[in-house]
C-alpha cells in the first residue's frame, strides 16, 4: 500500500531546513566513522594489551583459579552479546529493547551463577579479590568507552539498552580475563571480583549510552565530554590504585575502602575536568 | 519517487554526497510532516520537529546502513523527538475544523468535500483518543505504509505486539466510526 502524502510543509520551511543543515558542522560520513572506529579499536587493543602485561604479570598474588565452566560461560556470554548488540537488521535500527535487556541479563547471570557454584566453599582472599575488582574495571572500561564513542549518535530508539548491552559485553570479557589471572577462591571473591565489576559496567554503559548513543539528543558537547572524562578518570583511578597497592612498602590490609574511594573519586574529577577542556573537532 | 530511490538518496548522503540531502528532503518531508502533525496536532510544533528531525538525520548519517530502508529510521527519529517534545510542552487540544483544514491545507471547498473533511476531523479525534501505543502502531502501518516488521523496529517491540496494537486500534476506530472505516491490511 502506498502511503498518502498527507500534509505538506510550507516551501519556506524547505529553505530554512536546507540552510540550517548547510550551516551545521560537517557530520561524519560512513567512511569517516569506519576509519575512526578502526583507530579506536586498535587503541583499545593496545591499551588492554599493555594493561594485561602490567596488571596481570608476575606480581599477581597467588595462582589463578578460573573455573573451566565459568570461563567457558563468560566467553559464550560475550559471543552471544556481540552477536546480538552488534547486529544491524535490515531496518538499520538494531535489535529491540527487550532483546537487549534479556540477553544482557542472561549473559551475566548464567556465567555468574556457574562461577559462584564453582567457588562455593572456598576461602576468601580479600586483597586479591579487591584488586581483581579494580583490574576488571581497568580492563573493561577502555573497550566500553571505545565502542560507545565509535557508535555515538547511532540509536534513535533505545540508547540506554544498547549501552547496557555493550557494558554487559565488556563485563563478560573483563570477568573472563580476571577469572583467568586472579585467585578468586570463594563465592564472595567471585561476587566482588567478577559480578560487581560486570554490574558496574552495565550501569556505566547504560548511563553513558544514554548520553553518547542517542541519535536524538541535544548537541551538548560539554555533557558528552564530561561523561567520557568521568569514565576515563574512573579507569585511571583503578590503574593508580592497583599500582599504589603493589608499590607500597607498607603491609596494607585487605580492605582499604576509604583510600580506594578517594583515589577513584580524584580520578573521576580529574577526568571530568580534562574532558571539559578538550575541544570538539567538527566532522 | 519510490522508496528505493529514497533509500539510495540516503545512502549517497551517508557517503558524503551533499546534494543528495535536497533530494532526501523532497522525498521525506511530506511523510514526516504528516506524521508529526498527527503526533503534535500543532503545525508550528510540527515544523520545528521536522527541522530537528532533518538536523538529526544529518548528524547521524554516518550510521545509516546502505541497503536498508531510510523511512523507518527517519520515522524513529521523528517519533523520538515528538515524544521528547511532548514531555516538555502541553499538546494543543483544540480540534476545530479550521485547525485541521490549516494543517491539511487548501481553499474553501464544496459541501461534499467539506463533509469529507469533517469525517477526517472526526477520524483524527478518535485516533487521538486511542492509547499512544495503539495509535502509533496504527499510524505506522496504515498511514505511513510500513510493514509490521519495520513498525516493530521503529516502536521497539515485536511483530506480534505491533499486530495486536494495530488490530486493537483498528477495532476501536471501527466501533467509533462505523463501516466507513474499512481498509485492507498490509503484511
Amino acid at each position: 500500500m502506498t502511503s498518502p502524502r498527507g500534509a505538506s510543509p510550507p516551501e519556506s520551511l524547505r529553505a530554512r531546513i536546507l540552510q540550517s543543515v548547510a550551516l551545521e558542522p560537517p557530520s561524519p560520513t560512513r567512511s569517516h566513522r569506519a576509519r575512526r572506529a578502526a583507530w579506536l579499536l586498535l587503541t583499545c587493543c593496545a591499551v588492554v594489551g599493555l594493561e594485561l602485561l602490567l596488571l596481570l604479570g608476575p606480581q599477581s598474588a597467588g595462582p589463578p583459579l578460573g573455573g573451566p565452566w565459568s570461563t567457558l560461560a563468560w566467553g559464550l556470554g560475550a559471543l552471544l552479546l556481540a552477536a546480538t548488540v552488534g547486529r544491524r537488521g535490515d531496518d538499520a535500527l538494531g535489535p529491540p529493547e527487550w532483546a537487549l535487556w534479556v540477553v544482557s541479563a542472561m549473559a551475566l547471570l548464567v556465567p555468574g551463577w556457574i562461577a559462584l557454584k564453582e567457588g562455593a566453599g572456598g576461602v576468601g582472599q580479600g586483597g586479591p579479590a579487591l584488586e581483581s575488582l579494580e583490574a576488571a574495571l581497568a580492563l573493561g572500561l577502555p573497550g566500553l568507552l571505545a565502542i560507545l564513542v565509535a557508535r555515538a549518535e547511532s540509536d534513535p530508539t533505545h540508547p540506554e539498552a544498547q549501552g547496557a548491552a555493550w557494558g554487559a559485553l565488556s563485563g563478560c570479557l573483563s570477568s573472563l580475563l580476571v577469572g583467568a589471572a586472579f585467585p578468586l577462591r570463594s563465592a564472595a571473591d567471585i561476587a566482588l571480583g567478577q559480578l560487581l565489576p560486570a554490574a558496574l559496567q552495565v550501569g556505566i554503559g547504560s548511563s553513558l549510552g544514554a548520553e553518547l548513543l542517542d541519535a536524538c539528543g541535544s548537541p551538548h558537547p560539554s555533557h558528552h565530554r564530561r561523561a567520557v572524562g568521568g569514565v576515563v578518570g574512573l579507569w585511571l583511578g583503578c590503574i593508580v590504585w592497583i599500582h599504589a597497592q603493589r608499590a607500597s612498602p607498607l603491609q596494607l590490609s585487605a580492605w582499604q575502602p576509604p583510600e580506594m574511594i578517594l583515589t577513584i573519586a580524584l580520578g573521576i574529577l580529574a577526568g571530568e575536568g580534562l574532558g571539559l577542556r578538550l575541544r570538539r573537532k567538527p566532522g | 519517487m519510490s522508496n528505493e530511490a529514497l533509500d539510495q538518496a540516503m545512502a549517497r548522503y551517508a557517503e558524503g554526497d551533499e546534494p543528495a540531502f535536497a533530494v532526501l528532503y523532497d522525498e521525506l518531508s511530506s511523510r514526516l510532516f504528516s506524521f508529526l502533525i498527527k503526533q503534535t496536532r500543532d503545525q508550528a510544533r510540527a515544523e520545528d520537529l521536522l527541522q530537528q528531525t532533518f538536523l538529526q538525520l544529518h548528524r547521524s548519517r554516518g550510521h545509516f546502513k546502505p541497503g536498508s530502508p531510510a523511512l523507518p529510521w527517519a520515522l524513529a527519529i521523528a517519533r523520538r523527538l515528538a515524544i521528547d517534545a511532548s514531555r516538555r510542552a502541553r499538546f494543543s487540544s483544540h480540534e476545530s475544523e479550521e485547525a485541521i483544514a490549516e494543517a491539511v491545507g487548501g481553499d474553501p471547498l464544496p459541501d461534499a468535500v467539506l463533509s469529507a473533511r469533517q469525517l477526517h476531523g472526526r477520524f483524527q479525534e478518535e485516533l487521538a483518543k486511542l492509547p499512544e501505543s495503539q495509535r502509533n502502531a496504527f499510524v505506522m502501518i496504515r498511514e505511513e505504509g510500513l510493514s509490521t516488521a519495520e513498525a516493530a523496529a521503529v516502536l521497539g517491540t515485536t511483530v506480534s505486539g505491533v499486530k495486536l496494537r494495530a488490530h486493537r486500534a483498528y477495532s476501536a476506530l471501527r466501533r467509533a466510526l462505523g463501516e466507513v472505516f474499512d481498509r485492507p491490511e498490509k503484511e
